[in-house]
């Protein structure tokens, strides 16, 4: 049975999904050169060029489906972005994680809640972390993704 | 107005096979002021809750359609129609996709930190020296830096923030951020001897904070700076080949 707090947790993950990617979003977007060389310490068997555009295009595709997820416009698209973005993340930061790769996951900034550099900071900003905190992101996304129809309106 | 203006003016209210709320609503008015006399019979059709709140388009109000005049064959027809103007949803995604690559795009070519697309970080017809319109800096590449390392003697400085040091920097460098004030920097190298080979790197190719890093120095009194223009990028990639 639908409840209301269904509906209420619905809406609490969808904003909760938006927020984090919009962090990330404009994270990425501060610096996106640091972004660039944290893709590049990942060591994916890819070119150069293709990061560099992944650089670019990323933090973009975070912020529109942040964006489009807190004010509830194309759900379905949104999320399906979201699932995409999540489970990607999960596999390289997974694949990082497996190759025991000690690096900054380049997802959030954590400066201004005073944790860069520290151990938290560091646990935080680790691959293990990033891939554990993507899964259960990922997990979220596909609930939303499975609740919500073409026809379903949103609770705002 | 007869059925087959009444029907005009729906078809036009509802315009093409795809619309947005906004356009809907524009359309809708559209009609209505060209066939004031169909309003009623509009709003029957085009009301502002048949808008489906997810996907932003019009869904055809079936219920108000049975004591409609133009319950014909066309408006169900038309009703199929606007079924099909609901875009699918692999659509929608490239959509959302082609903004974002539009989006950075206009950003990076505005932005003079961003990574250029059109340099290659690992590529050799790097020039040997870039100028800053006050000085002349020569550039070294990381497999001339790793042979200077390997020697002992190098002092590997990173120019960018601290915090990016932490995240990520070349083994055996030491952070000095290019924004460090003169009095930061002269503590900082206060150590070294003035003939003390060093190199200055930041982020990547397009990146500037190890090149200013490095003039300051050289004013300093520092005789042997080159800047690794290629930065941690160029690093990263050499390491990454070396280990296929």
């Amino acid at each position: 049975m639908k409840t209301a707090f269904n509906l209420d947790l619905r809406v609490i993950l969808r904003w909760i999904l938006g927020i984090l990617l919009l962090w990330a979003a404009l994270s990425k977007l501060a610096n996106v050169q640091e972004f660039y060389t944290s893709l590049l310490a990942y060591k994916l068997p890819s070119s150069p060029i293709l990061l560099k555009l992944v650089s670019i295009v990323l933090p973009w595709l975070e912020l529109l489906c942040g964006l489009m997820l807190i004010a509830s416009i194309d759900l379905r698209a949104a999320l399906l972005w979201a699932n995409i973005l999540f489970a990607i993340f999960a596999a390289i930061t997974g694949l990082a994680w497996a190759r025991g790769l000690n690096i900054s996951c380049g997802c959030l900034h954590l400066d201004f809640l005073g944790l860069e550099g520290n151990a938290m900071g560091h646990f935080l900003e680790s691959a293990a972390f990033a891939c554990v905190r993507a899964v259960i992101l990922c997990a979220a996304a596909v609930y939303l993704f499975k609740g919500t129809s073409e026809k379903t309106p949103a609770p705002v | 107005l007869n059925q087959r203006e009444a029907q005009g003016c729906i078809k036009l209210a509802l315009g093409g096979r795809r619309f947005t709320a906004a356009q809907y609503f524009f359309r809708e008015q559209a009609a209505v002021e060209r066939c004031p006399s169909a309003n009623h019979r509009l709003n029957r059709f085009c009301l502002p809750h048949d808008l489906d709140p997810v996907t932003k388009t019009a869904s055809y109000p079936v219920r108000n359609s049975i004591d409609c005049n133009f319950r014909d064959r066309s408006i169900l027809d038309m009703e199929g129609q606007t079924n099909k103007a609901v875009r699918s949803l692999p659509w929608r995604m490239l959509g959302i996709l082609f903004t974002a690559i539009a989006l950075g795009l206009v950003f990076n070519s505005f932005n003079p930190m961003a990574p250029s697309l059109s340099e290659n970080d690992s590529d050799s017809a790097v020039p040997n020296s870039v100028s800053l319109g006050i000085g002349t800096i020569p550039t070294v590449k990381w497999p001339g830096v790793k042979a200077l390392l390997a020697n002992g003697g190098l002092v590997l400085i990173d120019a960018r923030s601290f915090e990016s040091y932490e995240t990520n920097h070349i083994p055996s460098a030491i952070s000095i951020p290019a924004e460090i004030s003169d009095s930061g920097l002269n503590l900082k190298t206060s150590k070294y001897s003035r003939s003390q080979p060093i190199v200055v790197y930041c982020a990547s190719e397009s990146c500037h904070l190890s090149a200013a890093l490095a003039l300051r120095l050289r004013q300093l009194g520092f005789t042997n700076v080159q800047d690794m223009k290629g930065g941690l990028a160029e690093y990263l990639l050499a390491e990454q080949e070396s280990t296929k």
